[in-house]
């Protein structure tokens, strides 16, 4: 890890603690170009604040990424082309702002209120098998179904239904990851032509008869839009809310229960006082994100911390990094529910800053108050599993035992 | 576990006809960027690999080295290569 020049965040070395070898570089050098990773790396908060905030990088369109791929092999992956195209963290202006309004739309159509008792509900439901008999698995059994129910809530879709589509969109965002591979593409492929099949039909049947659910209102408003998207697209719309909406909630909130319980002291510091849930919540988002790190590309030349950045490069945002830069955190490793100070970067920002970060979170504090209140969990392995993509942070299981 | 020296020409012989470079030019330390190897084709070679010699090879172990040198060593430590 010592030569800039090689610094490769794919490297496996990376996946289990990524966070010493951060500061370590950061404490080098802030903003670095990288051969192996043909891009600049940057490890600052101000740095990677501020290039969240510029205009002039774009974000990095995967689907013309896949389509490269699918070109040279002659395939045509078309469900997963259909939703990076409405993905809307890939989408640059001018194709953005209508299909992030159409989006902002639906994650504000049902009150805070609302939304903060079905979430409540759902968690209480699904942590209840804790006490009765005595053990589960916090990601198979809570983390996972929990955003998934309560966005087939806010779809209206019945619970069945959501967890179906859970299943089948579980392990899409792989093709997220820089280094996955062909047989990823096939198989996200696949499985989205499955879930666009199934939201096809819904939306066919919203438009015969007309319900209340948050599907039905995305019809409605996409029918009366002047440029309207084919019922291909509003699937893979619909795909792409659902997904967005539980892959990185899922893995905040075991995140922050795996923060939760591998100390002492910090749970029953929050588990004495419920108003610290929040401040739990941001500390989980700041020390974990779901989301390590983003690719932009410099649309014009850029200066960044002294160095010419030409039209064309790509820029590496380390979140991972500039969520515990010492500048911006002091003492920025441990987990401090009661730390004021600069907004966490794990949401993004400017343009693309994320549309359902205050249901995230409404979310990941609803899952903890529910453990908080419920029998002590104890884990059964120290050493947590992580799924090993270098993009995203996740677990992939957490035992406990009541 | 697949034999060292088939893969190693594999590797030389996919590169030499994707990037259309002799395959006398194609040493151990050759960088891929030198090649003209892009990321589009690092992938498209991990799942042609991965064909050929029927089993899992990862895109990340393409995209993660710099050299064929780098790359056998890396298919070595994760058992794929004896």
């Amino acid at each position: 890890m010592a030569d800039l020049a090689t610094f490769n965040s794919l490297a496996p070395a990376l996946r289990d603690d990524p966070y010493p070898v951060y500061a370590a570089l950061r404490a080098r050098a802030p903003v670095f170009w990288s051969e192996a990773e043909q891009a600049w790396v940057l490890l600052r908060h101000a740095e990677v604040g501020a290039a969240f905030a510029n205009p002039d990088l774009r974000a990095l369109d995967l689907g013309d990424y896949v389509r490269n791929v699918a070109r040279r092999l002659k395939e045509d992956p078309a469900d997963l082309l259909r939703l990076l195209d409405v993905a809307l963290f890939f989408r640059n202006p001018p194709a953005h702002a209508p299909l992030r309004s159409l989006v902002a739309r639906l994650m504000a159509f049902r009150s805070q209120q609302g939304c903060a008792d079905a979430v409540a509900r759902i968690a209480r439901r699904l942590i209840a098998p804790l006490a009765r008999e005595g053990g589960l698995d916090l990601i198979a059994d809570f983390a996972n179904p929990l955003p998934q129910l309560f966005m087939g809530w806010l779809l209206g879709l019945a619970e069945d239904d959501a967890l179906w589509l859970g299943r089948r969109l579980a392990g899409v965002p792989v093709v997220l990851s820089r280094g996955c591979s062909l047989r990823d593409y096939r198989e996200a492929d696949l499985r989205l032509a499955e879930a666009h099949g199934f939201l096809r039909d819904r939306i066919a049947r919203c438009r015969r008869s007309p319900g209340e659910g948050g599907l039905d209102l995305l019809v409605a408003r996409n029918d009366a839009a002047e440029q309207k998207l084919d019922d291909d697209r509003l699937a893979a719309l619909a795909s792409f809310v659902f997904l967005a909406g539980f892959e990185t909630t899922s893995a905040l909130i075991g995140n922050g229960l795996w923060l939760l319980l591998r100390d002492e002291a910090v749970f029953g510091k929050v588990a004495s006082d419920p108003g610290l849930i929040p401040g739990a919540v941001n500390e989980a988002l700041r020390l974990e994100p779901p989301i390590q790190q983003v690719r932009r590309r410099a649309g014009g030349d850029q200066l960044v911390a002294g160095h010419e950045i030409k039209a064309g490069q790509q820029l590496v945002l380390m979140i991972a990094a500039a969520n515990r830069d010492p500048q911006a955190y002091p003492d920025p490793d441990r987990f401090l529910p009661e730390r004021a100070g600069l907004p966490v970067l794990s949401f993004g920002g400017g343009l693309h800053h994320c549309l359902g970060a205050w249901l995230a979170r409404l979310e990941a504090e609803a899952a903890l108050r529910a453990v908080l209140g419920g029998p002590r969990p104890s884990l059964v392995l120290q050493q947590p599993d992580w799924l090993p993509h270098h993009n995203q942070r996740r677990l992939s299981s957490l035992a406990v035992t009541a | 576990m697949l034999k060292s020296d088939a893969v190693r020409a594999w590797i030389a012989d996919f590169l030499s006809s994707l990037t259309a470079t002799d395959q006398a030019e194609i040493k151990g330390d050759t960088r891929f960027n030198t090649l003209g190897l892009d990321s589009v084709d690092a992938v498209v070679m991990a799942g042609a690999m991965e064909e050929h010699f029927s089993t899992q090879i990862d895109a990340t172990l393409a995209l993660r080295n710099a050299t064929i040198d780098d790359l056998m060593a890396d298919l070595r430590a994760n058992g794929i290569v004896e």
